[in-house]
């Protein structure tokens, strides 16, 4: 629908009983190769990301870097070189740039072969805040691993915000996204052992993202709205304390109708009312060769987070679980209660905000 | 009583013969002597019958003028009529125990027909009637027939009257009338009708008459189950090409889903019609779509004939006389959709007795009523269905499925009120409706209502009138009731018709003629706030358009075996204001960023379009039974349905052609063959379409609450071919129709460079499946009971599918093929049913049967549509969605009293 989604929406046909959902394999065909450009320019310092990949088979899950593109960032005045910090990705590190908002960016690419990728010139918008983020447990039932709906315990987030700017007929566009971080302390496991404690960044499940349009708003003020549920909570994960962080982007209106187009493409439910599916066009055109598609978006975005944090007594206080490092089951402690670093993505390396 | 003299009760109470005195059996054995000197054979003739208790009937105009002297002495009547008659070249028929006819003795001897004609059920059913005053002279007669049910008296449309003497043959219109322009004589009629039993007449025609001809219908309670259908041989006699009927026999017999007989599912049995899938609205005719198809129901335009998501339509198969579907020849009385016209009408209501049919199923029952007002004058019907589906809702295992509600209903009523035998009057309303909502996520509804008064009125032997005015509207809602946005949406038609019909008779010309009005008011697009949600309301409104034809079209027998089918249609479409009409730098370049400026039409023409249809169709029989033809149709079409999902729904948007959206236009060729041999009838068609201005939809279109849905259109031509083969056969204990058909549907996209789909190659269409194979069995296991099997085949339609996938801000997403470069998995499905007749006799009052039936008997999983899911640290999958996955089992009660 043209006004705005912020929050997906679950379709099943009427015939509940009758219909069958099964995973379905499509016959993998050869066709061209085409390059996804993945970066965004943000208000922040940086560092400023792009990554430039061949589109993968369908389902593969890895990233297939293209090497050897020079990636330059222009905007009214200057040009910003960006290093390629691994293969594929090209980084403006950290406290060289922030995205001014008001100034127009676009980048351009050349590419081994000499031709010349550009994104299309947007200018970056205004920062709108974010007023506050809540966060609570909930019981709510979701369909298992097994298939099976029951009910279960989840975490809802929900924001609220003023902009009292919608009354002047402001028109922006919001790109809501969730990260997860958590501190897992060891326990002292031995005389020598000196406890540390480990931090873990958990990438958002970014289906989920929601999108707000001024123009689609009567009100100036959202309130409660739901940004993101996380079910299959886990005791590892909140024994120590557990941030929430939403970042609310404010984006361009070719950005926004962008991400509306993926929110259509990556939330079917199959009935009848789901749009055909295409390719998405991005804002990276091949000026060389201009009938060549490039996928992805080069974004410019102004960020405002605000976290919401969970100790451990919130968690524990609802569930049947247990510390797993609790001195009552020491025969039973796993391997990371004494060393963390055993967790996937784990780093001494504690956020400055944490 | 049994079923034979049951039939000749019905058939010889109102045949017209003049007397109604009945003479003894013992007429023709009775002795005569009498003398009779120098008189005329017509005096001897009426001597004879005064005084022996015979009745002889005669044409004088076949009589010599001479004067003959008898005499006779205890000589049999019998052996008096053959001395009398025979050196005269004439003969004498007994049709009656006490009634004879003077025939010509170079006339086709009856009894020679009887064995050679094959149709013929037996000789115990020949009729004989008697038609004109008592005697005329070499007068050209006018006999004005009417054919009527003999169950409700209803009109029999479409049969036909064939005279085996002279080949020549005609059918009976639309009030079941039909007139005869003959020589006085007599003639063996064959009449015959899709629905009802065959019956031969003698009738010995003296002069002009009324003729009532009463025909039993092939009910399905009773003992004989025949899969009726337009034989081959009746095809072969039809001019027109591609012209299908579907019984109430056949309606019934076809097992659909949860047991209820269905109408438009019915037509989904025929070569060439298909659909998208399991729960797809509509039905699609040789590759094109579901707007194309004109829907009638009493000649009322119907936009959205289908009940829950396209499981059941809106007829209700009870009170539907007649369906016909035309899908190669369309002839000038019938415009404004390209692909066909199905033509349903509903029955009059019954002026003689009152009658209750009705059904209860598993989720949807039905009844409908009809009684006389006046007996004999006028009538009433009332038909509802009524469904109650939520309670397999409420069985679900999910919490959202269990939490929604699906429901649907439908009513109709008309009036029949015969003003004299001439003229005669219906007034009718009909109204449906559904609703289905998810949970408390969101929900659509649809209503269409129709109000219609039709006057029909025979003003002579050669000449005859019809008009039509209804009012109609179609109303849609798509709402979600709760969040932050809670909001509801409106949208719908209001449309009124007028139309003045004429049919003329000259000579071996028929010719009918005609003008006709449609008005269609697109009735605003509203967005309205629930409750105290941050929806800003909004509101567009929508287009006016008009559409004026005025045809004639003309049946003409150039011989016995040659008979062409011509018309011309002229139509004028005006989009009337107010409306804002954009302007675009470029009228190849559509889109918002190149609107230079706008025009206000405050009210009057925005633009007009118009153009001439020819319709033209041959039919040419090689032999008997065996028929070639051929045809050609232009339609035009200034009513589109805008759809931008993978099938369409029932809430899709209707738009009228407009300065920028130009209306369809299609170029239909088709020829073919029918033939019967012995019980097989087969069909071969070949068809071939050409389309110009189709739409299709951008990417990702957005056509809600848009005043400018021409930056959303694309604008291409088609192109739909294809051939048909089907077999039918007719038998008492096993009955049937097999049928195979390759059709292709094709669309090319080439605006600009910007605008076109495909890099401007040919793409098949979402209607193109380029197999389909039907099977429909029946086979009456006995007096009571029979068992009908379905099964069909379908190439899977295509899709547009991934094959590949990248990722962006964390966000995995698939990468799309060209637009429908991959197909669904092929469809198939194997339907069973069976039915008891719980009371077998034809004459009981009360008739009631179960049926049983398994819809999908081996449960295959036909996939409706795949779509793309990914999960918390999987990667992307694909899934595919049957709307059926399982067997559908039901079981459901019908009664009639």
């Amino acid at each position: 629908m043209k006004w705005l989604i912020i929050h997906t929406i679950l379709l099943a046909i009427v015939i509940g009983s009758f219909g069958c959902l099964d995973p379905f394999s499509f016959e993998r065909t050869d066709q061209d190769v085409s390059i996804v450009v993945d970066g965004q320019l943000t208000t922040s310092d940086g560092p400023h990301y792009v990554r430039i990949s061949n589109v993968l088979a369908f389902g593969d899950k890895y990233f297939d870097p293209v090497p050897g593109i020079n990636v330059r960032l222009h905007d009214e005045d200057k040009t910003y070189q960006f290093v390629e910090s691994s293969t594929g990705v090209h980084v403006i590190p950290q406290g060289i740039l922030s995205g001014i908002p008001g100034k127009i960016y676009y980048i351009s690419m050349t590419l081994p072969n000499g031709d010349i990728l550009k994104s299309s010139p947007e200018r970056m918008p205004e920062n709108h805040a974010l007023k506050e983020v809540n966060g609570k447990f909930i019981r709510e039932n979701v369909i298992a691993a097994s298939g099976i709906e029951r009910p279960e315990r989840i975490i809802e987030l929900t924001i609220n915000a003023e902009f009292p700017e919608i009354d002047q007929g402001a028109e922006f566009y919001l790109r809501y996204s969730v990260e997860e971080d958590f501190s897992y302390p060891e326990v002292r496991c031995g005389p020598l052992h000196a406890p540390k404690i480990c931090y873990v960044n958990v990438p958002a499940f970014t289906k989920d993202f929601a999108l707000f349009n001024s123009t689609l708003s009567g009100k100036t003020t959202i309130d409660s709205l739901v940004i993101h549920k996380k079910s299959r909570l886990s005791a590892v994960q909140f024994r120590g304390k557990h941030y929430f962080s939403v970042v609310q982007q404010s984006i361009t209106k070719e950005a926004y109708e962008y991400w509306l187009r993926i929110k259509e493409v990556t939330n079917q439910e199959g009935t009848v009312f789901d749009k055909p599916p295409a390719s998405v066009p991005g804002n990276i055109m091949n000026e060389t060769n201009p009938e060549e598609h490039i996928l992805g978006y080069f974004e410019l975005a102004a960020i405002d987070v605000k976290r919401r944090g969970f100790i451990p007594s919130e968690y524990f206080a609802g569930s049947s679980e247990s510390d797993e490092c609790s001195p009552f089951n020491r025969r039973n402690w796993p391997r990371r209660c004494c060393e963390c670093l055993e967790l996937d993505d784990a780093s001494t390396q504690r956020p400055s905000w944490f | 009583m049994t079923k034979q003299r049951s039939n000749h009760v019905w058939i010889f109470v109102l045949f017209i013969l003049s007397s109604i005195n009945l003479w003894g059996q013992a007429g023709l054995d009775e002795s005569v002597s009498r003398d009779y000197e120098e008189e005329k054979l017509a005096y001897i003739l009426d001597n004879l019958s005064e005084r022996h208790q015979l009745y002889i009937r005669y044409n004088e105009s076949l009589l010599p003028n001479s004067r003959y002297t008898y005499s006779f002495k205890n000589v049999s009547m019998r052996d008096v009529l053959r001395i009398l008659l025979n050196d005269k070249g004439l003969h004498f028929r007994e049709y009656q125990p006490d009634k004879v006819i003077v025939v010509p003795a170079e006339m086709v001897d009856v009894d020679s027909i009887l064995t050679s004609t094959p149709s013929m059920i037996n000789n115990d059913k020949l009729q004989v009637v008697e038609l004109g005053g008592k005697s005329q002279q070499g007068k050209k007669c006018k006999i004005i027939g009417s054919i009527i049910d003999a169950r409700d008296f209803s009109p029999v449309s479409s049969a036909l009257i064939i005279n085996s003497n002279t080949g020549a043959y005609l059918s009976s219109d639309q009030g079941g009338g039909f007139i005869i322009e003959i020589d006085t004589g007599t003639y063996l009629f064959q009449i015959t009708s899709i629905s009802h039993e065959p019956i031969s007449v003698s009738a010995h025609i003296v002069g002009s008459d009324v003729w009532e001809i009463i025909l039993e219908p092939k009910a399905y309670l009773i003992d004989e189950v025949i899969i009726s259908g337009s034989t081959a041989q009746d095809k072969a006699k039809e001019t027109i090409i591609g012209i299908e009927q579907i019984s109430r026999r056949e309606i019934k017999q076809l097992t659909a889903f949860m047991g209820g007989a269905d109408v438009v599912k019915s037509i989904l049995s025929l070569a060439g019609v298909t659909t998208t899938g399991d729960g797809a609205s509509g039905f699609n005719v040789r590759g094109g779509s579901i707007d194309q198809n004109l829907i009638l129901q009493d000649g009322t335009i119907i936009f959205n004939p289908s009940h829950v998501l396209g499981f059941f339509s809106t007829f209700n198969p009870d009170i539907v006389r007649n369906t016909t579907l035309a899908k190669g020849h369309i002839p000038a009385n019938y415009g404004g959709r390209i692909s066909s016209v199905l033509d349903i009408t509903i029955k009059d209501a019954n002026a003689k007795t009152t009658t209750v049919n009705g059904s209860l199923g598993l989720i949807s029952s039905k009844i409908s009523l009809e009684t006389p007002i006046i007996e004999n004058k006028s009538a009433i019907l009332f038909s509802g269905r009524l469904s109650y589906a939520n309670w397999i809702l409420k069985s679900a295992k999910d919490v959202d499925v269990k939490n929604s509600k699906a429901l649907f209903n439908d009513f109709n009523a008309k009036y029949t009120h015969s003003f004299s035998e001439k003229t005669k009057a219906n007034l009718s309303y009909f109204q449906s409706y559904d609703e289905f909502s998810f949970a408390d996520a969101f929900g659509y509804s649809w209503q269409n209502q129709v109000g219609q008064l039709e006057l029909r009125h025979l003003i002579n032997d050669k000449l005859s009138f019809s008009w039509m005015s209804s009012l109609s509207s179609l109303k849609n809602m798509q709402f979600q009731p709760e969040g932050l946005f809670a909001f509801e949406l409106s949208s719908g038609i209001d449309y009124y018709q007028h139309s003045l019909q004429s049919i003329f008779s000259l000579g071996s010309h028929t010719l009918r003629g005609g003008v006709e009005m449609i008005d269609y008011k697109m009735q605003p697009e509203r967005l309205s706030p629930i409750n105290d949600s941050n929806t800003i309301a909004e509101e567009i409104n929508k287009e006016r358009g008009r559409e004026y034809s005025l045809f004639v079209n003309d049946r003409y027998d150039l011989s016995e075996r040659l008979s062409v089918d011509f018309g011309l249609r002229y139509t004028l479409y005006q989009q009337h204001g107010p409306y804002l009409l954009n302007l675009y730098n470029s009228e190849h370049d559509l889109s918002q960023d190149e609107v230079i400026g706008t025009r206000q039409y405050d009210g009057g023409v925005v633009i007009s379009y118009s153009g001439l249809e020819p319709r033209v169709a041959f039919r040419f029989n090689l032999f008997e039974g065996f028929a070639i033809k051929a045809s050609y149709n232009r339609m035009n079409q200034y009513l589109q349905l805008l759809s931008n999902t993978a099938t369409p729904t029932p809430v899709d948007i209707w738009q009228v052609s407009t300065h920028y959206i130009k209306p369809l236009m299609a170029d239909n060729f088709s020829a073919g063959i029918a033939h019967s041999i012995e019980n097989f009838d087969y069909n071969i068609d070949i068809y071939y379409k050409k389309l110009s201005n189709t739409l299709d939809h951008v990417d990702f279109a957005d056509l809600i609450l848009n005043s400018n849905l021409e930056t959303e259109t694309l604008a291409g031509r088609g192109r739909n071919y294809g051939a048909e083969f089907s077999l039918a056969k007719k038998g008492e204990k096993l009955s049937g129709r097999f049928s195979y058909s390759y059709s292709r549907s094709e669309h090319q996209v080439y605006d600009s460079q910007k605008r076109t789909i495909n890099q401007g190659q040919w793409f098949a269409s979402n209607y193109d499946q380029p197999h389909s194979v039907k099977l429909f069995l029946n086979y009456v296991i006995s007096r009571r009971d029979r068992i009908n099997i379905n099964f069909v085949y379908n190439t899977g339609r295509p899709i547009t599918a991934p094959f590949g996938n990248y990722i962006v801000n964390g966000v995995n997403i698939p990468n799309f093929s060209d637009r429908n470069d991959f197909r669904l998995p092929d469809y198939h499905r194997l339907d069973i049913g069976y039915t008891f007749t719980t009371n077998r006799r034809s004459s009981a009052r009360y008739k009631s049967e179960i049926s049983i039936s398994m819809y999908n008997f081996y449960a295959r999983r036909n996939a409706f549509s795949i779509f793309y899911r990914q999960e918390t640290g999987s990667p992307i999958n694909a899934l595919r969605l049957s709307v059926i996955g399982t067997i559908i089992p039901s079981i459901s009660y019908n009664f009639k009293f």
